[in-house]
């Protein structure tokens, strides 16, 4: 029989109540933000085009880069799990992953842009932004081949199936979803990135004008209110629905 | 002709898994070499003290966070990890997931707009408040994650033993997950270290921690914020005190990391999950 709660049960309860509502009291702020400004979100997209513009594209490059790098690692590290390589990738994930964005801007700034004189440009902060994206995709895809019982691999292989085939084969569909969750939490840190893109794709702060991307409309509207809250509500809106997506797509990431 | 394309396609995944541990040993090399003793004299803006004093933000800003939101943020993820209410309960879950993958910048302007005029400008107060709101989630989140790879028969039994909800989650629950916990912990405390938008919009650009009300500045905010110093003059002497900046940085960062899979490898049951966030 269930013993009924006692009064310091109640206020246990009670404080764990109030800890959450503090803790979701910033986001009822930040949509209250994006709210007030609404008119003027109304207003600005003409001119936020060439942000919106920016941050897809140099999020594009890093995905390409990062998803392809990111599935290989985790598979490795999931499926072969001993020896160097597979301890390598796992330590260099969880290393990388920790990085903030402005070391890895730095990086890319002083190697790239300088340094091989590639200039500011998507190809830099693309190749920035696939170094963030890059652990969130191995952790992510470690994760979910983690997931698949190992009931499905030994019974592929009994059936005759090689490694390859049960990889390929078994594997990899019964992973997919909780992996494609993975990258489009991968997505939403990118398109939130904002330090290491600032060291690379150049400190313009007009979003307007060409080489513009979301977080600096956001950061920048320090100066100009409006085009950062229409930023804000575009930006918030894109994550959510981007967590939202891989929430549903199948655990969380 | 099948069993070389095996292995061609084995070495292929190979050389692709080798990108990441590549791309580490990548930036740590650019920010060493970036970094080295020059034997010049330092004429740059950024002289060892305010980079000492900017760390020394990093550490003031970041301890505020952590006292302030680890209590909340554990707190919230006892409650949630309570799978009583459903779809409600997945709901504020989902918030608070969510709100753990909003980006600093995003802080940082929820900071500047509605607690920067209210505490009267920027300091190391605001910017501690700011990154406590940023840390509470993360921890939140890990916190729930650890909670529930406890298994459900151990809530269970509790049950069975007459225990009330809350007494299972205090005896049973936690000795379990703690290790996990404090990892989570440690990761949240990560992001407060490496966090630099937010800081750099809400700190009022101090040089290191004064005081409660004085403006404050932390490594990762003076890094960007001097930036195009370094892009000014792409070889001289402010890029290399900014590298080794970012070099410190660095190494604070993979120091935290390396803490928090410390505490999980002894703990987790699934090893192979550690990676990643």
């Amino acid at each position: 029989m269930i013993r009924a709660a006692r009064p310091l049960d109640r206020l246990a309860g009670g404080a764990l109540w109030v800890a959450l509502a503090v803790v979701l009291l910033p986001l009822a702020g930040m949509v209250w933000l994006a709210v007030r400004h609404l008119p003027a979100v109304w207003l600005a997209p003409r001119g936020l085009w060439p942000a919106i513009r920016g941050s897809l594209s140099v999020v594009g490059v890093g995905l390409a880069l990062a998803v392809p790098a990111g599935l290989c690692g985790g598979v490795w590290v999931a499926e072969v799990r001993q020896g160097f390589l597979a301890r390598a990738v796992r330590l260099s994930a969880a290393l990388l992953g920790g990085a903030s964005g402005v070391v890895v801007g730095y990086a890319a700034l002083f190697a790239l842009v300088h340094g091989f004189g590639w200039g500011f440009g998507t190809a830099a902060g693309g190749l920035a932004l696939a170094a963030v994206m890059l652990p969130q995709v191995v952790g992510a895809t470690t994760e979910a081949v983690a997931a698949v019982p190992d009931a499905l691999r030994d019974a592929s292989l009994a059936l005759g199936a090689n490694r390859r085939t049960t990889v390929w084969r078994v594997v990899a569909p019964a992973a997919a979803p909780r992996i494609l969750a993975g990258v489009l939490g991968a997505a939403s840190l990118g398109i939130g990135e904002t330090a290491a893109l600032a060291c690379t794709l150049g400190w313009t702060g007009v979003p307007s004008a060409a080489g513009s991307y979301l977080t600096r409309a956001v950061w920048s509207s320090v100066r100009r209110p409006e085009s950062g809250a229409a930023a804000l509500a575009v930006l918030l809106l894109v994550v959510l629905a981007l967590r939202a997506a891989a929430d549903r797509m199948g655990g969380r990431s | 002709m099948s069993r070389r394309l095996a292995r061609a396609a084995t070495c292929a995944v190979a050389l692709g898994a080798a990108s990441t541990p590549l791309v580490w040993m990548a930036i740590a090399g650019v920010l060493v070499w970036a970094a080295r003793p020059s034997g010049l004299p330092r004429l740059g803006a950024v002289n060892p003290v305010a980079a000492l004093g900017a760390f020394a933000g990093t550490c003031a800003t970041a301890g505020i966070a952590l006292v302030l939101a680890v209590p909340v943020g554990i707190g919230s993820a006892l409650c949630l990890s309570d799978q009583h209410w459903g779809r409600a309960g997945a709901v504020l879950g989902f918030g608070v997931d969510a709100l753990a993958g909003i980006p600093g910048v995003v802080f940082g302007l929820w900071g500047y707009q509605l607690l920067v005029p209210r505490f009267g400008g920027g300091d190391l107060l605001v910017a501690g408040l700011v990154l406590a709101a940023m840390v509470a989630p993360a921890c939140a989140s890990g916190c729930v994650r650890a909670l529930s790879r406890v298994p459900v028969a151990v809530r269970e039994q509790g049950r069975v033993l007459g225990f009330s909800q809350w007494q299972t989650l205090g005896g049973l629950i936690v000795p379990l997950a703690w290790r996990d916990m404090a990892a989570g912990v440690v990761l949240a405390l990560g992001r407060a270290v490496g966090e630099t938008v937010a800081v750099l919009m809400v700190g009022g650009g101090g040089v290191g921690p004064a005081g409660w009300r004085q403006p404050v500045t932390t490594a990762a905010a003076l890094l960007l914020a001097d930036v195009r110093l370094a892009a000014a003059d792409p070889a001289g002497h402010a890029a290399r005190a900014l590298a080794r900046l970012a070099l410190l940085l660095f190494a604070t960062t993979c120091v935290v990391r390396l803490a928090a899979i410390a505490l999980q490898r002894t703990s987790a049951p699934d090893r192979a999950g550690a990676g990643g966030e």
